[in-house]
């Protein structure tokens, strides 16, 4: 069977050289760009809820594609179809809840955080807990749990950021990870999440060409989906199996996961405060989904085609199947298109990283104070500081820490979703959670999922049929919620602000 | 394999619950999305119980569905692609009349400037200021 947590981490490799004359030509564009668009940003950033939340000014097709482009790390365009690589149809489980998540975030969060955002201002997702607990300490809990979260990830991204950049340039993986932490630093820094979201307007376009692009060479390179799936059948059905390799239960554990997970990300769900006018809400499902399908579908091009390439002798056998893109890309396609997606890569992983450094900013700047009864001073030049702080700490724990940075990203999804979907998801739509259920299970998903991530990456302890330990961790703290609220439900409803309650009514 | 069988249960109707919990607007309920929620959840039981219970024929030999073997082809284009057609198409056509309309902003609205001046530290105005715009 998989190793799930291992897989898990498939961005964590050593890229070949690509640093050819077209793709540093296409890199050095790229980079360009970025930066002429985080010059212009800067000029507009004067607030901190410019900082923050763009003033809650961004319209909704650069939304959209901003939404996308964080949504998807370079896991999508290198760990993701080395995953399929390995595991068959089994690794599709991870990305399948898109036809749900995307609307259910629509329905369940989107509409109530962008309508408390025009009630109180609020530029956080801990702030959104706080107002709905009328609660410091709940508050204050949730931002230590996004920012464990977000150490992880940023970590990850650093190095990931640096695999690619020196697959592009042959700088060497250390100056990899400085440059691109340099580069995204800047545009974090200065223009803060106004100049993320354009830049990952940028990058989510040239992610989606790229994609498409990629999964049309693949079904032209292999005679069809149809001649592709038949070479995999001759030689190795089980890939083509509804599960892959995978248990059903491993499977339909990462289904479970990635989809009610969902509403815990906070690099999503902090974009719903961002949106202009509320009621455009309306086509920011449609197009995020038909967004995101164009995006991911390398994931699955490339997964399968290099399956069927490799079975049929048409590319050499992978040393591991995390070189299913670049062997693809440097062996096969026209060097173009590879240039294309190498930037592609480097545009996902800065855009991750620079949505998590501003979130992470905002909770030590913002959330944590409040959650001591304090007030920073002056948030923006704060933001800006404590931006630098985190890029400086991702990039260096990068650097040093080796093996520890892919178990930092192996937990970052599942602690989001095990601390914030119940009190955050279930609380805004369910006037019965309780102050106490929220913290009771903040705190159950973040000690469960340190705990279970800990044990299973030390090899101590692992459920059974690959069932995953961020699907345990977020059940348990379901239960611990809704349990809690229960027993504390005296007066849950009268514990409601009425502006609150307001917009959860409506 | 009961194990799977209950995710494959529980899934759809925890999403399903999720996006009614989500949808309900007060006591109103959720109108016409029950019947865009029900497809979706049927579709997900189906692909899901399909994928468990069809016996495992894939092989050289095997008919294929868009390119698919029929099991993964059940997975990839009923549990993975039927839903986008139905969910954002019915967000977007009932929203004004079930999710969001402009009344129902200037209500927020409302709110937000009678408490405004008088948020307190976690940004929360008295509830006895602003009852009056609710009512």
């Amino acid at each position: 069977m998989i190793d799930v947590a291992r897989e898990s981490a498939l961005l964590q490799v050593a890229l070949p050289s690509a640093a050819q004359p077209a793709v540093i030509a296409v890199g050095g564009i790229y980079f360009a760009v970025i930066v002429a668009i985080s010059i212009w940003a800067a000029r507009r950033t004067r607030t901190a809820s410019d900082f923050f939340v763009a003033g809650k000014g961004i319209g909704l097709i650069a939304l959209t594609v901003a939404s996308v482009s964080v949504s998807v790390s370079g896991f999508a365009f290198i760990g993701g179809p080395g995953f399929i690589y390995a595991a068959g149809l089994g690794a599709m489980y991870i990305v399948l809840p898109a036809a749900v998540t995307n609307v259910m975030g629509a329905w369940v969060l989107a509409k109530r955080m962008r309508l408390l955002a025009e009630a109180r201002g609020l530029i956080t997702i801990p702030d959104a807990i706080g107002a709905r607990y009328r609660s410091r300490g709940a508050q204050g809990l949730s931002a230590v749990a996004i920012l464990v979260g977000i150490i992880g990830y940023m970590a990850t991204n650093a190095l990931a950021m640096g695999v690619v950049i020196n697959s592009i340039f042959g700088v060497g993986l250390g100056w990899g990870i400085w440059i691109g932490m340099g580069v995204t630093l800047a545009y974090s820094a200065s223009g803060g999440i106004l100049a993320g979201i354009y830049n990952d307007v940028f990058q989510g376009t040239l992610m989606a060409i790229a994609s498409v692009l990629v999964f049309l060479f693949v079904l032209s390179f292999g005679g069809g989906l149809g001649d592709i799936s038949r070479t995999i059948l001759a030689h190795d059905p089980t890939f083509l199996g509804p599960w892959g390799r995978l248990t059903p239960l491993a499977a339909l554990s990462f289904f479970f996961v990635f989809s009610m997970g969902s509403l815990g990300q906070p690099q999503a769900v902090h974009k719903y405060y961002m949106l202009r006018d509320p009621l455009q809400l309306k086509w920011y499902p449609l197009l995020k989904t038909l967004g995101l399908v164009l995006v991911l579908l390398l994931y699955f091009g490339v997964g399968v085609g290099v399956k069927a390439f490799v079975l049929a002798g048409r590319l050499a056998p992978l040393t591991s199947p995390d070189q299913a893109t670049p062997t693809l890309l440097l062996n096969v396609t026209p060097i173009i298109l590879a240039a294309l997606v190498f930037s592609g890569v480097a545009a996902a992983t800065m855009s991750a990283a620079n949505s998590f450094i501003n979130i992470g900013a905002a909770i030590v700047t913002h959330d944590l104070p409040i959650a001591f009864g304090r007030k920073v001073s002056n948030e923006l030049r704060w933001g800006r500081i404590v931006t630098v702080l985190i890029a400086v700490a991702a990039a260096i724990t990068a650097q040093r820490s080796g093996t520890m940075v892919a178990f930092l990203g192996i937990f970052g999804w599942g602690l989001f979703a095990s601390t914030l979907v119940p009190a955050l998801a279930v609380g805004l739509n369910w006037q019965g959670a309780t102050r106490a259920g929220a913290m009771a299970s903040i705190a159950t998903g973040l000690i469960v999922t340190l705990a279970l991530e800990t044990t299973a990456y030390w090899k101590i302890f692992t459920f059974p049929a690959g069932v995953t330990a961020s699907a345990v961790a977020m059940v348990s703290s379901f239960l611990v919620f809704f349990i809690v609220s229960w027993l504390t439900r005296a007066g849950a409803a009268e514990a409601i602000d009425a502006d609150v309650r307001l917009v959860m009514d409506l | 394999m009961w194990g799977a069988w209950l995710l494959a249960l529980g899934i759809p109707v925890a999403l399903g619950s999720i996006m009614i919990l989500g949808a309900a607007r007060g006591t109103r309920g959720i109108g016409s999305l029950k019947f865009p929620f029900a497809f979706v959840v049927l579709i997900l039981v189906i692909g899901f119980g399909a994928a468990l219970a069809l016996p495992a024929t894939e092989g050289p030999l095997s008919k294929l569905w868009l390119g698919l073997p029929a099991r993964a082809a059940i997975v990839i284009y009923g549990v993975g692609l039927l839903p986008i057609i139905v969910l954002p198409v019915a967000y977007a056509i009932t929203f004004e009349r079930l999710t969001l309309s402009a009344e129902d902003l200037d209500r927020v609205r409302a709110i937000a400037r009678s408490g405004r001046a008088l948020s307190s530290t976690v940004g929360s105005p008295p509830t006895s200021v602003i009852a009056g715009v609710i009512e």
